[in-house]
């Protein structure tokens, strides 16, 4: 301490300061005010600064303030992580980022991505060419293009085409003309057809007791037409009729070395016979299909409602008039948004009949079928066919961007014998997951879905995650 | 093995490094004897002409998404803003211009903004000369050429909210220019469309950047669109075409190459990140890069660049679709692509609470759309695209723009929103009651949570006379706190190290005059670090260092709410003390 404040005086000082509650108005500021205030810059202009060498930048001015404290501890603390996380930070600094802002930069001082759209759109926008691609893990995955002429021929008129393909023999094309039959865009009739190849269709048998170990690829070929009409019957409410014709081929495919082809697995000595419909068999069908849902169409109101949707079809095959079948489908699914704010729980319940009412077996391709991005999105599309399926899903949306959506799922299901026959609580497949959607539109978007499904509940050996599903493409429906 | 054990060496040796680095120092920050920096030497005459750029819409969505994440993986924290004096202020530069509150400003001073005493255009003198147009997107518009000489840019508004846009470009550029920065001059102006003559050189730009002839029917698009007074002129925003060469935008974040001037990064400038209130203040969510413009300029035969913005046609309630949905909702407290919002989102399943979830339309969403006092966070406002200037804002640059805000009396915003000439009363009544309350909410949240006190001034009635500390409680003067239960405490500090304490006093406002508010300095004649010192000491000699803390308290309580340390030096009681700098921490310890 020094001199003037002594260990006896320096309490007094503390006294006399403590007890003078002083304060002066602010007019005291009269004459002979000093020089430092906050007052500001002076008004007039000040002189440029003098030049600066070509080639060199001027020194960083001293704002006269004091360098920073040391760092604190804490802050020291932080060289751990950053230390740590440095190859992940130089390599998304200089391989993602400067890069891809450069090219942004670039491509927008070029026009680059306007020149793109404005090739690849027409028609202010409402029609145009766009990329598509698929992504499922343990099928092919696919790229393509699809195609929206909005006004083909008459502004009530509209194509839409897809062409996917990826390598090892995948190819895919679609073709459907929509008209606007009544005035306000409530009724449409369609006419459209198809052709599909892959080598990856699966088949793990039919009925309740399949298991992962049964997997086998197919090869399928599909050519198909088809006609219909549907209509709006307000909000999300809808029917719609059609009919149509396919003709599929069916054989063997060999594109996965740990998995068998069907027939090398079905059909031989010893062995179970091959499933009906193999080698290939054409249907006309007809079908029709009612939607009631009291949900609101605007995204902005609240997700809360009921749906209950109901189908028929009948199909016979003109080159086997013994084959013929009835299917139909029921399905009711409630929701309730908790918070107003699509925090949407719901239950869904759909289950799928299909009936022969000829003397020729149906078509394994034909029988109801779960997996895929519908029902049980644990499991690839067709890993459980039967006559007959049935399915709950538990499913909670929440928003997450401005237009995307977060969600958790799970569900039962399985398919069984004529009617349900073979049902019990056991026989059921688990599945569970998240994922990610667009809410662009309602019926249509992209997603995103990580999936699981279990094997049997009763089996002695369960496995919640017995099966893995990584997926990415465009969706249809709910 | 070995290389686990190699791992928790450089670990363990890199942690010891930077501990000692903590502990290395003598903790004593003393501010130079000097006058402050007011004005940034950055107008050096360039000997090479800047190149001309482009702004990048695609780049705003890449920096509002990987930015982010790479900001994560390099574990930064907020540093200090580079350009600030040592009294807590931003001197004068290229890029600033203290304004408001360091010179008074009259409600029409206030009001003419960029424009000064030019007389604006008169839509009663014609032809206009029409020499370019854009009439093409959500805010077409006409180049035009007028007798006074000037160009202007027409921007008018469409058939949806009425006149919000053009008057959102003409208050927010009285608002930015009086608070300091470059801004062009923008009024509005209603025209007969007779007054329009299209020059037979009028071009357009098509999307791809191809130029057309603009065409009498690209006119008739434009104005067949444009809101109409009740006497059927059209309205619009008459920008004045800026003085110098146009260079482009600049960015947010970074410097310019080409400009050796352009120094300090911008995300670094406090006059940046602190525009983010301004932003908020207004609902100015389209602030990026696309609405700057740097400028070549020329005086006295010195050139240099010149950093101005520009465009305000998003602020006062723009919204993202044109019928009230949710995702108007989302203005102003999240972008499109905040990703820290998204994951927060996901990983707690959509429960984290979202102002956004349950918003009610605003009263006027016809004129104002999104545009209301009550829905403001104002530590929480973000724009529509991640600024990487406003991320780095701190709470002192925060607190310098309230300052700012804090000057904009009632009067002022008055005659603001008179400029914008809306038609309809009850518009512009609602457009001046929520100025100042979206001000208001800005100042109560800012104000009571950091150092009210601003405009420190020493004065003394004579030489050799006992000098005054006087000080300006902005809190007080905004009515956003009461005298009654507002308290200072204030400690100084005296020594080489500021060890010794040379006194403290507590005062309460002064119920006649509370914003205002002076204590003497020293508290007694004997209480200065410089008594003891032997003639001759420098002036500058660490013993005569005094550090001030006032310690200031809003609620009927003792515990400090807020601190701003003043650092002076002791010259004796002849010359008195001089204030070289000011501090104003975040980081509060209750006072012993």
């Amino acid at each position: 301490m020094s001199p003037g404040f002594s260990r006896r005086t320096f309490p007094l000082l503390l006294l006399v300061s403590s007890t003078a509650f002083h304060q002066r108005a602010a007019g005291a500021t009269e004459v002979n005010q000093t020089q430092d205030s906050t007052q500001g810059p002076p008004l007039e202009p000040v002189a440029p600064a003098p030049p600066v060498a070509p080639g060199e930048r001027r020194p960083v001015p001293d704002y006269g303030r004091p360098p920073p404290p040391p760092p604190t501890a804490r802050e020291a603390f932080l060289w751990v992580p950053r230390t740590l996380l440095l190859p992940a930070r130089l390599t998304t600094e200089y391989v993602l980022v400067r890069p891809t802002l450069a090219f942004a930069r670039w491509g927008d001082q070029h026009y680059v991505f306007r020149r793109i759209y404005d090739f690849l759109t027409w028609d202010n926008g409402h029609s145009g060419v766009y990329p598509t691609a698929s992504f499922d893990l343990g099928l092919k995955s696919t790229i393509g293009l699809g195609l929206v002429e909005g006004a083909f021929g008459s502004s009530n008129n509209s194509l839409h085409a897809t062409v996917s393909a990826s390598t090892q023999d995948v190819l895919a094309f679609s073709a459907q003309d929509r008209l606007r039959v009544l005035r306000d865009g409530t009724g449409e009739v369609q006419l459209g057809g198809g052709y599909v190849r892959r080598p990856d269709g699966i088949f793990y048998g039919t009925g309740a007791d399949t298991r992962s170990s049964d997997k086998t690829f197919y090869s399928y070929e599909t050519r198909a037409l088809s006609a219909g009409m549907s209509g709006n019957l307000g909000g999300l409410h809808r029917a719609a009729i059609e009919l149509g014709y396919r003709d599929t081929r069916i054989g063997g495919s060999t594109i996965a070395s740990d998995t068998p082809s069907l027939d090398a697995r079905y059909g031989g000595a010893g062995q179970p016979p091959l499933p009906a419909g193999w080698g290939g068999y054409d249907l006309a069908w007809s079908r029709g299909f009612l939607v009631l849902d009291s949900r609101s169409p605007r995204f902005e109101d609240s997700g809360s409602g009921v749906r209950f949707d109901a189908g028929a079809s009948f199909g016979m095959s003109p080159r086997d008039p013994d084959l013929r079948l009835l299917a139909w489908q029921l399905e009711a699914g409630g929701y309730y948004d908790l918070s107003g704010a699509r925090h949407v729980l719901s239950l869904q319940i759909a289950t799928h009949f299909i009936e022969r009412i000829g003397p020729s077996a149906i078509p394994f391709s034909e029988l109801p079928a779960l997996g895929g991005q519908d029902w049980m999105r644990g499991f690839l599309a067709g890993r459980l066919r039967g006559n007959s399926t049935l399915v709950a899903t538990a499913e909670y949306r929440y928003p997450v961007l401005a237009l995307v959506e977060g969600e958790l799922f799970t569900a039962l299901g399985n398919a069984f014998a004529d009617h349900l026959a073979d049902v019990s609580p056991g026989r059921f497949f688990l599945n569970w997951g998240v994922g990610l959607r667009t809410t662009f539109a309602r019926d249509t978007g992209i997603a995103a879905t990580i999936a699981f499904a279990s094997n049997r509940l009763d089996d002695p050996a369960f496995r919640i995650a017995d099966a893995t599903r990584i997926s990415l493409g465009v969706i249809h429906g709910f | 093995m070995d290389s686990r054990r190699d791992r928790h060496t450089i670990v363990l040796l890199l942690l010891s490094l930077a501990v000692a680095g903590a502990c290395a120092g003598d903790g004593a920050r003393r501010f130079p004897l000097r006058d402050p920096l007011w004005v940034d030497p950055d107008t050096t005459a360039l000997s090479a002409k800047p190149s001309r750029r482009s702004a990048s819409a695609h780049a705003a969505i890449i920096e509002s998404t990987l930015l982010p994440v790479a900001r994560t993986l390099a574990v930064s924290v907020r540093r200090p803003a580079m350009n600030v004096n040592s009294l807590d202020e931003v001197p004068n530069s290229a890029w600033f211009t203290n304004r408001i509150g360091a010179h008074p400003m009259s409600p029409e001073e206030v009001a003419r903004g960029a424009c000064g005493d030019t007389p604006p255009l008169d839509p009663q003198r014609g032809p206009w000369t029409i020499v370019s147009g854009k009439p093409d997107g959500s805010h077409p518009g006409l180049v035009i050429k007028a007798p006074d000489g000037f160009r202007y840019l027409l921007k008018l508004d469409g058939p949806l909210m009425s006149e919000r846009a053009t008057a959102a470009d003409v208050v927010g550029s009285k608002i930015y220019h009086a608070a300091g920065f470059f801004v062009p001059c923008n009024e509005i102006v209603a025209f007969p469309d007779g007054i329009l003559e299209l020059a037979p050189t009028a071009k357009r730009k098509d999307d791809q950047g191809h130029d057309l002839p603009l065409t009498a029917a690209d006119i008739q698009q434009i104005l067949a669109s444009a809101w109409r007074t009740r006497a059927g002129l059209v309205r619009a925003s008459a920008s004045r075409y800026l003085p110098g060469e146009p260079l482009g935008p600049f960015r947010y974040k970074g410097v310019r190459g080409d400009d050796p001037n352009d120094v300090i990064p911008h995300e670094m400038r406090r006059e940046l990140r602190g525009s983010m209130l301004l932003a908020a203040w207004i609902h100015h969510w389209d602030a990026q890069e696309a609405n700057t413009l740097d400028m070549l300029i020329d005086v006295g035969g010195s050139r240099f660049v010149r950093h101005n913005l520009l465009d305000w046609g998003d602020a006062l309630g723009d919204v993202w679709t044109w019928t009230w949905t949710r995702l108007n909702g989302r203005i102003g407290h999240t972008g499109y692509l905040d990703l820290d919002h998204a994951v927060t989102d996901l990983v707690t399943l959509g429960m984290w609470p979202r102002p956004w979830y349950h918003v009610a339309p605003p009263p006027q969403p016809e004129t104002f759309g999104s545009f209301d006092a009550d829905s403001l966070e104002p530590n929480e406002w973000r724009g529509t695209y991640q600024n990487p200037a406003f991320r780095e804002i701190t709470p002192q640059d925060a607190l310098w723009a309230v300052r700012i805000i804090a000057r904009f009396s009632d009067a002022h915003i008055a005659a603001i929103v008179d400029r914008a000439r809306l038609e309809d009363p009850a518009a512009a009544r609602y457009l001046a009651d929520t100025l100042i309350q979206r001000r208001d909410r800005i100042l109560r949240y800012y104000l009571t949570r950091l150092s009210p006190l601003d405009r420190f001034t020493l004065a003394r009635s004579e030489p050799n006379a006992a000098q005054s500390i006087c000080f300006r409680d902005l809190a007080l003067a905004a009515h956003v706190a009461t005298p009654e239960s507002t308290m200072y405490r204030i400690h100084l500090h005296g020594g080489a190290h500021q060890e010794q304490l040379l006194g403290w006093r507590q005062l309460r406002p002064d119920p006649g005059r509370p914003s205002e508010t002076c204590t003497d300095l020293p508290f007694s004649p004997n209480a200065r670090p410089g008594i003891r010192l032997e003639p001759g000491a420098r002036d500058d000699d660490p013993r005569r260092y005094a550090v001030m803390e006032i310690y200031s308290n809003q609620q009927p309580s003792l515990r400090a709410t807020a601190l701003v340390v003043l650092h002076f030096f002791d010259l004796g009681p002849a010359r008195g003390f001089r204030l070289v700098g000011i501090e104003r921490p975040d980081d509060v310890k209750d006072p012993p």
